[in-house]
């Protein structure tokens, strides 16, 4: 804990930044992720053959959950 | 006089100007709730209901024999004469040769009281008591939340292919939903401090009461609201709290008695009484007492039920086909009840936290209970099948949760709010989208409905038959529709040999004309019976009296000497 935390405060302002960057990328994937669950409900082929929307999927939720995990914290602060 | 007259309607017009401006949701919510009604009833208001499901037919039969015979316990005086249960072919357990209902009393008291007021009664009851759900849900989602998020989750939720579904059927899943969220309701409003009378505690005693008349599983989902009820304990009154547990008792005992008037234990339903594997491994010996016996069976088999094949921890089966029943059915909207639950979990709002840990057992307890245990492939998907009518609780849940994260993403994105509108914008294409791919799908409720429309043409036809007759057909093909007129199902004849089959299906026919019933055939069924009747059978007669794209029906009788 103490190695996490010496870190944590040694790299405060890049984290910051990281959590800056995380949140537009999040705003970005959520509208791509949605206009690619339209596409799907009309070519669905296209994630079959070149696209897995999963990934896509997954890379939300990572990033969804950092964003909703840290704006408190940031609140807190 | 022209002039007063005049501003007689202008004043009248700024009044109704005034009025719907004022009223601006409440009158939208209203022609909204007109709408779901229209939807939810479609297949009656268009002509094409019948019982056509396999539950939902049993249902019927039961409701009818109630009024008929004032009796739960179905009994039919030609099935004795046959092997075979061919006039027992609809759900139901066979005992002493009658058949007892599986289905609830709720549901069946329903029918009945439906029936009683026209042949179009029941299926209009059920897609009302669906859009009393929605109302309900309205209202319960304001209580949490607020009214925006409440509308819009509504919309989600009413919309969604579930609920249109099986809106209109005559099933038990929607009444008991939407019973269960009244109650929720009610019990919200003691929860939330907004309304302690006694009146709430006795409303939300009785609408649980009711669920559990629909279906039984609802109590499970009522005891899951013990934490919420024991972090507001001081919100609320024990006397208020105790009559409402007295009340709910009182409303349910009717129930236990009917249990014990039908199968001599108040615990024991007509499905447990099917499910008859678990009492043979009982020991005799040990519990000797019937009664006792059976009670210790319920007990066994709903452990076996509900509680030991619960915990699994093969989780790649587990997503794997929770990606059809949930991500299919609101594709945009999983991610974000995810993102909302973490968000609730983070803030920890009273009210909100409440709720979500609530709906969080609920939906966990629900999905490790009823997902297939085998890897599903998108070829074993049936989406008109139970799970998406069993999920119901768990799909209002995941919208009212998706919706509030995307209320809580524009709080944090403030200075784009145009982010915020888009992706509201995208969430309605992608569901309207998705619930309309569903909807037309094979196995949707289109071609459930053109199906539907087939079998009420067939009871317009066989409605001038002789009161007596009987219909023989087969239960894959349309005999479930058919309300007028008795049905004798070949399917039941489980003799693998088609020919050999089709000789005691002859057999069968013969004894009934002579028993001066009039006989029809409706095909097609998959013996071709009327093809073997006229290759084989030289006294009888095979006579077609009706033909239609999909069937045909054929008089059959004893050739004149």
């Amino acid at each position: 804990m103490k190695y996490i935390k010496s870190f944590i405060e040694k790299n405060n302002e890049n984290l910051k930044l990281f959590l800056r960057i995380n949140s537009t990328i999040f705003s970005i994937i959520t509208v791509i992720y949605l206009l690619l669950l339209i596409i799907n409900q009309f070519w669905n082929k296209i994630f079959q053959e070149y696209l897995n929307i999963n990934a896509i999927f997954v890379l939300l939720l990572i990033s969804g959950a950092l964003f909703v995990l840290t704006t408190f914290k940031e609140k807190e602060s | 006089m022209i002039y007063k007259s005049n501003s007689k309607i202008k004043k009248i017009l700024e009044k109704i100007k005034f009025f719907i401006l004022k009223n601006k949701l409440e009158i939208f919510l209203f022609f909204f709730f007109l709408l779901i009604f229209v939807i939810y009833s479609w297949d009656t208001i268009t002509d094409s209901q019948c019982p056509f499901h396999f539950d939902s037919h049993e249902t019927w039969i039961f409701s009818k024999n109630l009024i008929q015979n004032k009796s739960l316990i179905y009994s039919d005086p030609l099935s004795k004469l046959f092997e075979h249960k061919i006039f027992y072919h609809f759900g139901g357990y066979i005992s002493n040769n009658k058949l007892y209902t599986i289905r609830t009393y709720g549901i069946i008291l329903l029918t009945s009281v439906g029936l009683l007021l026209g042949y179009k009664v029941p299926f209009y009851l059920i897609s009302l008591l669906g859009t009393i759900g929605v109302i309900f849900y309205y209202l319960f989602t304001k209580n949490i939340f607020n009214k925006k998020i409440a509308l819009i989750s509504t919309i989600f939720f009413s919309l969604s292919y579930p609920m249109i579904n099986w809106s209109n059927q005559l099933i038990n899943n929607v009444p008991a939903f939407s019973l269960f969220i009244t109650g929720l309701y009610f019990v919200s409003n003691i929860l939330t401090n907004k309304n302690n009378r006694l009146s709430n505690y006795i409303l939300s005693a009785v609408f649980f009461s009711l669920t559990i008349w629909m279906r039984y599983e609802y109590l499970i989902f009522i005891l899951f609201l013990i934490p919420w009820i024991y972090k507001t304990r001081k919100s609320i009154k024990l006397s208020y709290f105790i009559i409402s547990i007295l009340v709910f008792i009182f409303l349910l005992t009717p129930m236990f008695l009917l249990n014990y008037y039908l199968h001599k234990s108040p615990f024991t339903f007509g499905y447990i009484m099917k499910d008859i594997e678990i009492p043979k491994k009982l020991p005799n010996k040990t519990v000797r007492n019937e009664l006792l016996n059976k009670m210790v069976n319920t007990f066994l088999w709903i452990y076996n039920r509900f509680l030991s094949k619960l915990i699994r921890l093969d989780f790649i089966t587990l997503i794997n086909n929770l990606k059809y029943y949930l991500y299919d059915i609101f594709p945009g909207l999983i991610i974000f009840s995810i993102l909302g639950y973490l968000a609730i979990f983070k803030e920890k709002e009273k009210n909100k936290l409440n709720f979500a840990i609530f709906s969080l057992i609920s939906s966990i307890f629900w999905i490790f209970k009823l997902i297939p245990r085998g890897l599903l492939k998108p070829e074993d998907i049936k989406i008109d099948g139970p799970i998406p009518r069993y999920f119901l609780l768990i799909y209002c849940t995941v919208t009212l949760i998706s919706v509030f994260f995307i209320f809580y993403l524009s709080k944090k994105f403030e200075k784009i709010k145009t982010i915020h509108y888009l992706i509201i914008t995208l969430l309605i294409t992608i569901t309207i989208l998705n619930t309309f791919s569903l909807l037309t799908g094979s196995g949707g409720t289109i071609s459930a409905h053109n199906l539907k429309k087939q079998a009420h043409k067939i009871n317009l036809y066989i409605k001038d038959f002789p009161d007596n007759s009987i219909i023989v057909g087969d239960r894959r093909f349309f005999l479930h529709g058919i309300t007028e007129r008795k049905t004798l199902d070949l399917s039941k004849i489980e003799i693998m040999e088609k020919n050999e089959n089709c000789i005691v299906a002859t057999n069968y026919i013969k004894t009934i004309i002579n028993l001066n019933y009039p006989v029809y055939i409706i095909e097609k069924n998959y013996l071709n019976l009327t093809n073997y009747i006229q290759e084989n059978e030289k006294n009888l007669v095979i006579k077609k009296i009706i033909s239609e794209d999909y069937f045909e029906i054929y008089k059959i009788f004893y050739r004149e000497k």
